[in-house]
């Protein structure tokens, strides 16, 4: 029996719909045989519910309205409420500025990615850094 | 357009040429455009064909390659309009006067995303992004904002919104204009009204299905037009730009507005109206993209294919409908967020193809919107660019100044064949909202992202900063931030508008809209009396839901 | 990163109605099925079962979204529901897209649901047995209800079928779906057929349907009724509950529930004995006689059986006395 999968959840939040990046990181994350489970727009509540149901160990935000702080604050908040710290590795991506990623780091998102993302670079971190 | 002997006689020395110069090396790599149209080393009059009078004429005259007016911009050079929107309607009001004042020639609202969605500032879901990503208006009292002390009855605004909230958003904008004294018959401006930008171009949050929204656009088209109540208004611009952005090609974007362009009119018609009597004023609004050349061509190629629709197929009977009127919009997908200064060059040549292209109105980006919404400072630059170019280059002396290049003209005709082929293609999948229902669309646009992804990361496609020269993420440009208290300004603002309301009145009003959703009829003339009765563009947009049901798209990786 | 699982603690969780534990129980019956005995002994006592239904049809006939129009309706009535969402994997890239579970966002909040998405992967004796699992697993948990949805391609998850008692195939309007779906042979596998999006028409397909039931005999006297849906706006969800109803009553009192059970069960006890079978092989056979003889086939493809039937020759099962 193959062992473990990476599951990926990748979630839009908030109502913006710039789906390009979604789309293309998705795609590669599947080309890189992980499995991708699509949450399109959810709020918070219903992407870290559906983190839990499908058990992932990636959530993928992208974000491209200028909320980044407010959804990734909201976030955390509910996953740690919820007991769920440090279970699920939390990946941003969008338009946010150079300047922002240190503090959504703090945070505790583990990467950020901007304009100009090469997809091959989002498949490597999470492979380094999920061992499955 | 030569005689027979005397291209003979240059391909004769064209041979001579080829051979005497067969040993000189040329570069590795494709040489080819955007759209991956091959190019060759040398165009000559052998690769243009056909009559100057019968496919490019004179500028004003069929089939309209040259231009759609005389003078052109020796008449009036292009409206100068920046899309704008940021915070609060005050905020973007202060930025349209300063623009304005700079020597803007007309407005553009770009709306917020929930403005964009149909969904009031006390939803949970979207209230992080009120005024985020531009301006929101979510009743009568954000219009009468937005347009404080505005001549708009001088200047023309663009409204841009979506078949799901043209009708609410736009009859805020007409009951404001009444109540302010104007008469609407003369009131100028445009809406977007592009079904293809809510649905493919963007992800719907929460709308209703293709055939409902082609339905909306529809109704808008013919309460302001055809019935006359805002005849000078152009109900709908077709807004390639926003897919174009997405990684489909020059073809495609032309494919996709024509395709659409076609699905609005057939509608129409099947509603009883003649051609002539609305399509005058439909309007385009397309990309200059970085490809310099097949830009221009595009833009040339596109006034004929529109001629040619207008006459052989719609048989329209009045020539002054039949000239392609369009806005340019500079590529905002060829920005970078590394060494962002390189943006104003990018916008520079893109605003030069868009006016030697002969655009009627222009939009050139700022150069932090890789980044963020323009700041002050950075759109100032965007609008000076355009004044560069008008008053500076003297670019405006003539009309059509690349007519008559060899290779313009033959790339205006490829194109003009391969775009004829791809309406094709997305008409035997059906009319426009079939196209999209089907998953066709959205499948087009997934592979374009993918393409255009793969072109970058294998350094094919150059972004400089990016892929080639490479350096940081900037962290150096200041960020413009919107208002954060944009959110708690614009739910006081409806919580003080539904204070003052008659809700009595506006629940018998809803319930009519009710009904004339079920019974499928023109909406625009209720929603009129909903707005001005206050009624919330999230109010409207929730009957929409509950009548039609919310449309999941069929998105494709 | 990666998460230890301790299975104690989870069951624990799990008898308490955890979610996450579900979840996680999941995960590792799901890659690890040889844990599957240590976590299905401490249900012994449960006695519980779920009402088990099949979604089926070509992608894009909006299976995802009726799936949970249906949930929203049985949620509302208070039932509790398992679903499992079936989607391939690339055998390419070993990876896959799951995009069902977006098409039910609305009803994910409910307390009473719980979600899961599974790529059909490589595995050994097909897709089936994790879904089997997964419904013993739900059943264990207490679901009233277990949708399982699939695209119904191919023979691994064509076995999913022996799985539910209510099979529901779904189809839009257009001959060609239809057609498509008689070749593949699922057409003739439903308890009910769904003609959805019949806001796209829907009566020319409805009609094809009725012709090929009328050249059908029935299993136990039930003619599978055709339901006209849109599922965007849940026009027809209702009816289509009652022809589910109506199909669960008609199993239960002529006892083709119990068949169905039967089945269900002889069907994974195969599965699992072949799964052993093959593992025991696979100790007795190794990769170098299979390259062998693969190398020998090249050279006279005739030979295929003979070479086969030679190395088995001295393979031997033998059943031990179990006293």
């Amino acid at each position: 029996m193959a062992d473990g999968k990476i599951r990926v959840l990748m979630s839009k939040p908030g109502i913006d719909g710039h789906w390009r990046g979604g789309i293309v990181i998705s795609r590669a994350l599947r080309d890189a045989g992980m499995e991708l489970i699509f949450g399109g727009f959810q709020n918070v509540e219903q992407c870290v519910e559906s983190a839990i149901q499908e058990d992932v160990d990636v959530i993928g935000l992208s974000i491209h309205s200028g909320a980044h702080f407010a959804y990734v604050k909201r976030l955390l908040d509910l996953i740690e409420e919820k007991g769920l710290t440090d279970q699920f590795m939390l990946l941003v991506g969008g338009v946010i500025p150079a300047r922002d990623f240190s503090e959504l780091k703090k945070m505790g998102v583990a990467n950020v990615y901007g304009p100009g993302t090469m997809t091959k670079d989002v498949v490597e971190f999470i492979k380094e850094n999920i061992k499955k | 357009m030569w005689e027979k002997e005397y291209l003979e006689k240059i391909s004769k020395a064209k041979l001579e040429w080829e051979e005497k110069f067969k040993n000189s090396k040329e570069r590795d790599g494709k040489f080819e455009t955007d759209s991956e149209i091959p190019i060759k080393r040398l165009y000559t009059p052998l690769d243009v064909k056909g009559d100057y009078l019968d496919k490019v004429n004179f500028p004003g005259r069929a089939p309209y390659t040259r231009g759609i007016y005389p003078t052109m911009y020796r008449g009036r050079v292009w409206t100068m309009r920046l899309f704008s929107g940021h915070g609060t309607p005050e905020e973007t009001n202060k930025r349209w006067k300063f623009l304005y004042d700079n020597g803007e020639t007309g407005f553009s609202a770009a709306v917020d995303a929930l403005t964009f969605n149909g969904i009031d500032p006390t939803n949970p879901d979207g209230s992080p992004e009120v005024g985020t990503s531009g301006v929101p208006l979510y009743c009568i009292d954000s219009l009468f904002a937005l347009t404080e002390d505005i001549p708009i009855d001088k200047i023309s605004v663009a409204l841009v919104v979506e078949p799901f909230t043209s009708a609410p958003v736009c009859s805020m904008y007409f009951n404001m204009a009444k109540m302010r004294g104007y008469d609407i018959k003369n009131l100028v401006g445009t809406t977007q009204n592009d079904i293809l930008t809510m649905t493919v171009g963007y992800i719907p949050y929460k709308n209703v299905a293709p055939n409902h929204l082609l339905r909306l656009a529809c109704d808008f088209i013919e309460w302001t037009v055809a019935m006359k109540n805002v005849p000078k208004w152009h109900p709908i611009n077709f807004t390639g730009y926003n897919y174009r952005e997405g990684g489909i090609d020059a073809v495609q974007e032309l494919g996709f507005v024509f395709a659409s362009a076609c699905s609005h009119i057939d509608n129409l018609i099947e509603r009883g109206w003649k051609v002539d009597d609305f399509v005058g004023r439909l309007a385009f609004h397309l990309a200059a993209h970085k490809d310099f050349f097949e830009e221009i061509a595009k833009f040339r190629a596109a006034r004929r294919i529109w001629y040619k629709l207008m006459t052989d197929r719609y048989e329209s009977k009045d020539e002054r409908n039949h000239g392609f009127r369009f806005h340019i919009q500079t590529a905002g997908s060829s920005l970078t967020a590394q060494t962002p200064l390189v943006n104003i060059i990018r916008t520079a040549i893109q605003g030069l193809e868009a006016t030697i292209g002969g655009c009627q109105s222009l939009h050139t980006n700022s150069y932090d919107e890789a980044i963020c919404l323009p700041s002050e400072e950075a759109a100032l630059i965007a609008l000076r660019t355009q004044q560069v170019l008008s008053d500076e280059t003297r670019i405006t002396n003539t009309v059509d100044p690349l007519a008559g290049s060899y290779y313009v003209e033959w790339l205006t005709d490829e194109i003009e064949e391969r775009v004829w082929k791809y309406i094709e293609k997305i008409e035997k999948v059906g009319n426009i909202a079939k196209a999209l229902s089907t998953g066709f669309l959205y499948k087009e646009m997934r592979d374009a992202f993918h393409r255009r992804q793969a072109r970058i990361e294998k350094g094919e496609e150059i972004m400089l900063g990016v892929n080639k020269y490479a350096v940081p993420y900037d962290e150096v440009t200041d960020v413009f931030r919107t208002n954060k208290e944009a959110v708690k300004i614009e739910q006081e603002r409806i919580r003080k508008l539904k204070e003052r309301r008659d809700n009595a009145k506006l629940e018998r009003i809803l319930d009519d809209l009710r009904k004339v959703c079920e019974k499928e009829e023109n909406v625009m003339p209720v929603i009129m009396e909903a707005t001005k009765e206050g009624a919330t563009v999230g109010e409207i947009c929730d009957i929409y839901r509950e009548i039609w049901g919310i449309w999941d798209p069929p998105l494709a990786i | 990163m990666r998460r230890e699982y301790d299975i104690d603690l989870l069951i624990r969780k799990f008898k308490e109605k955890d979610k996450i534990a579900l979840a996680r129980l999941i995960s590792i019956i799901e890659n690890h099925p040889e844990k599957a005995s240590d976590i299905f002994k401490n249900f012994n006592h449960i006695k519980h079962d779920s009402y088990i239904i099949g979604i089926t049809g070509s992608p894009g006939v909006g299976k995802s979204t009726l799936t949970g129009a249906i949930a929203k309706r049985l949620l509302k009535e208070g039932k509790s529901i398992g679903v499992i969402s079936v989607d391939p994997t690339s055998p390419f890239s070993g990876g896959a897209f799951l995009g069902d579970r977006v098409r039910m966002t609305e009803v994910s909040l409910d307390p009473n649901i719980f979600i899961r998405s599974l790529a059909s992967r490589g595995y050994r004796g097909g897709i089936s047995r994790a879904v089997l699992d997964i419904t013993l697993l739900y059943e264990a948990f207490g679901m009233d209800f277990i949708i399982i949805e699939t695209v119904g391609v191919g023979q691994s998850e064509f076995e999913i079928y022996n799985l539910a008692y209510t099979i529901i195939v779904v189809m839009v309007p257009g001959y060609g779906d239809a057609i498509q779906m008689q070749k593949a042979g699922i057409i003739e596998i439903g308890d009910i057929y769904d003609v959805n999006k019949k806001d796209l028409g829907g009566a020319d397909i409805a009609a094809h349907i009725d012709m090929m039931l009328d050249d059908s005999t029935f299993q136990g006297g039930w003619r599978p009724p055709i339901v006209q849906t849109n599922s965007i706006t849940g026009d027809g969800v209702d009816e289509l509950i009652e022809n589910i109803w109506d199909h669960k009553e008609h199993i239960e009192l002529s006892d083709l529930l119990s068949e169905k059970k039967k089945i269900r069960f002889a069907y994974k006890i195969k599965e699992l004995l072949y799964y052993k079978i093959d593992i025991v092989l696979e100790s007795l056979i190794n990769q170098d006689e299979l390259n062998h003889i693969t190398t020998k086939a090249l050279e006279n493809k005739f030979q295929i059986y003979d070479l086969v039937h030679d190395l088995f020759s001295d393979v031997k099962f033998e059943r031990k006395s179990k006293s």
